[in-house]
C-alpha cells in the first residue's frame, strides 16, 4: 500500500467510527428489549355456577357445570379441524358438541354430564386428545 | 536483540516458535468467538409457532366451493358441522387460475362441490389448502350449501395485516419486518390479505380483508403489510371466519411493536 | 510470483489453514441447528439455514477484518495474512446460502421477477426503521462477489495491484451495508440485547483495530526530513539490522533501505503483489522477501530473480558519517544501482 490507499484507509475508518455508532442508536432506540415476558393463557371466567367437575391435561381446562361444559383452550392445536365429542369412561366419543378453533375459551351446552371429553381431528380422523373427569 | 521470526511460505520451517504460539492463541480465540456467535444468534431467537406446512403430504378434501369473496370450500369435518377452507394457488399466487379449466365448463362454481388435494396449512384453528395442480380440482355432480353471512357491524381492530399463506403455516416468522416484502408478494400474487389481531386475553381473531363492495382487496393495501395498524371496517361473521369490509383510507399505522405473536 | 496461473497453489501451511476454517464453519453450524432445535423445536428447516448461514458470515467477516489491522500492529499475524483470501472466499458461500435461500423464500414464485420484487416489494425507501433492509444485504453480496471472483494472482496481476487492492477495500462498504442490513432487519424483529450487544461489541473491536493501524502507519509517514544539498538524512548505519530494513518516507513514497552483507541498497518498499511492505520484509538468499508471501527482488536493481518478472524503483544512497543520505528522486524500476558499502 502506499500513502495514499493508507490515508484512504484511515478516512474510511475515521468515518465508520463516527456514522455507524449514530446509525446503531438511531436504529435501536426505539425497540422493546423486554418483549421476551411470557404471553398470558386464556383465563377462566368467574363464575358463579356450581361447577361439578374440572379436569385438565397440557392443551386444555375443562370445566363441567350441570347445563354446559367450558373448555379453556390453553395454546394452538397443532390441528387442521378439531372437533369437540363428549367420551364415555374410557375416552371413547360419544356426542358431537361443537368445534374450536382459536386457543381461547369456550361454552358448550350438554344434556347430562360426560365422563369426560374428546378432541377429534376432522380433516384426519385422529384423536388429537382427550380428557376424563 | 531477539532474532526476529520471518515466515515464508515456500522456506521449510520458517514458522517461528513465537509466531507458531500467536496464532495457535488467535486460533482458539476465533473458534470460542465462532461458538459464541452460534449460540448466541441460535439461542435468542423469538418462539416459533407451532403452524404447520405439509409441504410433503397431500390430503383430498371435499366441500362446497364459494367464492365470498376469495375461493373457499366448506368443508364437512363432522354430522353437523362445517370448516372453511381458504384455496391458495402454488408459490405466492391465488388458487383462482387453478379452477379456470372448471370454470370452462361450468359458469359459476359458487355453490358447485368440489374435490381438491393439495397440501394443508393450518394454526390456531384457521386451515387453507395450497393447490398445486388444476388436475387435481374435481367438480363433483352435485350442489352444496354454501355458508351464511351474519352481519355484525362497524367495528375497530388493532392489528397487523398477514399474507394468511405463510402466517399460517409456510414461513416462520410469517408476519412482521422481517416477512414484509414476502407477504406483499403473496397479496399481490392474489392471495387473500388478512387481519391479525390479539386482545389483551392473547385471544386471536383473524378477518379476510375485503373492499366496501366486499369485493377483493391486493393491492390496496399493499403499503400497510406487516406494520401494526388500526383499521375501521364492517364485519360480517361466515361461519369460522370473519370478513372484514374496509376503506383503505380508513388503515392507520401504529407505531409500536408487532402484537401477534 | 506467477509465472502461470494456477486455482490454488497448495502447501501444508494453506491446507492446514483451510482445514480449520472448514471445520469452525462446520461447527458453527452443527452448534446453531442443535440449539435452534433444542429450545426451539417448531423452528422451520428454511429459517434455520437462512438464519445460521447469515450470522455464519457476520462471524466470519469480523475474522477477516481483523486479521489486517492485527498484521500491521504485530507481525506474527502475518501468516494469518498470508491466506486469508481463502478465509474471504469461504464467508462469501456462506452469505451467498443466505442471500440465495432467503432471496427464494421471499420473493420467487411471486408476479414478478424476484430481482425487481427484492427492490419493489417494500417501498418505504424514505423510513429508516422501516428501510428495505433486503436490498442492503443484496448489494453486499454483489461487493463480497466480486471480492471472492477476483480472489486470485490472475485478476491481482491484470487489474493491477492499485486497481484490485481499491476494489477489495469495498469490503469495507460491504461491513457497513451487513451491519445496516441486520439492524433494520433481524434486529428490528429478533429484538435481543445479547445478539446487539455481540455485533455492537464486534463493531467497536474492528473500528479499534483498523483506526490503532491507521495511526502506528500515520507515525511512521509523518517523520521529519533534514536535507543536505538535495539529499535527505535518512539515519546512521547502526540503526539498521542485518538483512533488514528501515522504512522511510519520502514526500509520496516510502522507501526501504537494506543492510546486508556490508551493503546498504534502496528500493521502493510497495511489493508489486498486493502492495505488502517489502521493508517489513527480510534478505533471503540476497534478495528482499516480502512479508506478505514472499515475493523477491533483488536489492541492488529491485527486479526479481529469473524467471520472475517483477520490477520495484531503487534509488540511489550516500554515507557521509555513517549516516545515510537518499536523493529522494526514484530511479525507474528495475535500475542498476551500485550499492553503498560501509
Amino acid at each position: 500500500m502506499d500513502a495514499s490507499q493508507r490515508k484512504v484507509h484511515r478516512i474510511i475508518w475515521m468515518s465508520v467510527a463516527i456514522v455507524v455508532p449514530l446509525f446503531i442508536l438511531f436504529s435501536i432506540k426505539d425497540l422493546h428489549f423486554n418483549t421476551a415476558e411470557k404471553k398470558s393463557s386464556p383465563v377462566e371466567t368467574a363464575s358463579q355456577e356450581l361447577v361439578l367437575k374440572t379436569a385438565e391435561n397440557e392443551f386444555m381446562k375443562t370445566i363441567l357445570y350441570e347445563d354446559h361444559v367450558e373448555i379453556i383452550l390453553k395454546s394452538p392445536l397443532k390441528n387442521a379441524s378439531s372437533i369437540v365429542y363428549t367420551a364415555d369412561t374410557t375416552g371413547k366419543p360419544l356426542k358431537i358438541i361443537g368445534q374450536i378453533t382459536a386457543s381461547g375459551i369456550y361454552n358448550f351446552d350438554i344434556q347430562s354430564a360426560p365422563e369426560g371429553i374428546a378432541l377429534y381431528d376432522g380433516i384426519k380422523q385422529t384423536e388429537i386428545t382427550k380428557i376424563l373427569f | 536483540m531477539a532474532k526476529k521470526e520471518f515466515y515464508v511460505s515456500y522456506v521449510e520451517g520458517s514458522l517461528g516458535t513465537k509466531t507458531k504460539v500467536t496464532l495457535k492463541r488467535f486460533v482458539w480465540i476465533c473458534l470460542g468467538f465462532t461458538i459464541a456467535g452460534a449460540f448466541l444468534f441460535s439461542f435468542f431467537q423469538k418462539p416459533f409457532k407451532n403452524s404447520t406446512f405439509e409441504l410433503t403430504n397431500t390430503t383430498n378434501i371435499t366441500g362446497t366451493f364459494h367464492q365470498s369473496p376469495y375461493p373457499m370450500l366448506r368443508v364437512k369435518v363432522a354430522e353437523g358441522t362445517y370448516k372453511n377452507i381458504v384455496l391458495l394457488g402454488f408459490g405466492k399466487s391465488s388458487a383462482n387460475p387453478y379452477l379456470d379449466n372448471l370454470l370452462a365448463q361450468e359458469k359459476d362454481l359458487h355453490g358447485k362441490i368440489l374435490s381438491i388435494s393439495g397440501n394443508l396449512i393450518y394454526y390456531n384453528g384457521k386451515t387453507l389448502l395450497q393447490i398445486t395442480d388444476a388436475e387435481k380440482v374435481k367438480l363433483e355432480d352435485q350442489n352444496g350449501k354454501v355458508p351464511k353471512k351474519e352481519f355484525l357491524g362497524e367495528m375497530v381492530f388493532e392489528g397487523e395485516i398477514i399474507d394468511p399463506k405463510c402466517y399460517f403455516g409456510v414461513m416462520k416468522p410469517g408476519f412482521g419486518k422481517i416477512h414484509r416484502s414476502c407477504a406483499v408478494r403473496c397479496i399481490s400474487g392474489g392471495i387473500p390479505p388478512v387481519l391479525a389481531t390479539t386482545d389483551k386475553n392473547s385471544i386471536a381473531e383473524y378477518y379476510l380483508l375485503t373492499d366496501l363492495q366486499g369485493k377483493p382487496i391486493n393491492d390496496e393495501v399493499l403499503s400497510f403489510i406487516g406494520k401494526p395498524s388500526e383499521i375501521k371496517g364492517i364485519v360480517d361473521k361466515l361461519e369460522d371466519w370473519y370478513i372484514l369490509k374496509i376503506d383503505p383510507k380508513n388503515i392507520l399505522i401504529l407505531n409500536k411493536n408487532s402484537s401477534i405473536y | 510470483m506467477a509465472l502461470d496461473y494456477k486455482l490454488v497453489i497448495w502447501n501444508s501451511f494453506k491446507k492446514q489453514y483451510d482445514k480449520i476454517i472448514a471445520v469452525s464453519m462446520l461447527l458453527y453450524i452443527v452448534v446453531f441447528a442443535i440449539v435452534t432445535f433444542t429450545f426451539n423445536p417448531e423452528s422451520s428447516i428454511e429459517t434455520l439455514i437462512i438464519r445460521a448461514f447469515g450470522s455464519l458470515a457476520i462471524v466470519m467477516l469480523h475474522i477477516i477484518l481483523a486479521i489486517g489491522p492485527l498484521s500491521r500492529l504485530n507481525d506474527q499475524f502475518l501468516p494469518i495474512l498470508y491466506n486469508r483470501r481463502h478465509l474471504g472466499v469461504s464467508m462469501f458461500f456462506a452469505a451467498l446460502v443466505h442471500g440465495g435461500f432467503s432471496m427464494f423464500q421471499f420473493h420467487a414464485l411471486g408476479d414478478v421477477h424476484p430481482i425487481y420484487s427484492l427492490f419493489a416489494s417494500n417501498m418505504d425507501y424514505n423510513s429508516l426503521i422501516n428501510f428495505p433492509f433486503q436490498v442492503l444485504g443484496f448489494l453486499a453480496l454483489l461487493i463480497l462477489f466480486a471480492m471472492a471472483a477476483t480472489s486470485h494472482d490472475f485478476f491481482l496481476a491484470n487489474l493491477s495491484a492499485r486497481v484490485w487492492k481499491r476494489l477489495h477495500m469495498l469490503v469495507y462498504v460491504a461491513y457497513v451495508l451487513i451491519i445496516a442490513h441486520v439492524f433494520l432487519g433481524t434486529f428490528q424483529q429478533e429484538t435481543s440485547p445479547f445478539t446487539i450487544g455481540f455485533l455492537i461489541l464486534g463493531f467497536i473491536t474492528i473500528s479499534g483495530l483498523h483506526l490503532a493501524a491507521a495511526f502506528k502507519e500515520r507515525k511512521t509517514d509523518s517523520n521529519k526530513t533534514e536535507e543536505d544539498e538535495g539529499w535527505i538524512k535518512v539515519c546512521t548505519v547502526d540503526e539498521i539490522e542485518n538483512d533488514r530494513a528501515k522504512v522511510f518516507k519520502l514526500a509520496n513514497d516510502r522507501v526501504a533501505i537494506f543492510k546486508y552483507d556490508g551493503k546498504l541498497a534502496a528500493i521502493h518498499n510497495v511489493c508489486k503483489h498486493q502492495g505488502g511492505p517489502l521493508g517489513e520484509g527480510k534478505i533471503i538468499d540476497g534478495c528482499v522477501t516480502c512479508p506478505w508471501h514472499g515475493y523477491q527482488y533483488l536489492p541492488n536493481n529491485g527486479q526479481s530473480p529469473p524467471p520472475y518478472t517483477e520490477k520495484v524503483a531503487t534509488y540511489q544512497l550516500r554515507l557521509k558519517d555513517a549516516i545515510i543520505y537518499i536523493n529522494p528522486n526514484a530511479l525507474e524500476e528495475g535500475t542498476e544501482v551500485e550499492p553503498v558499502y560501509f
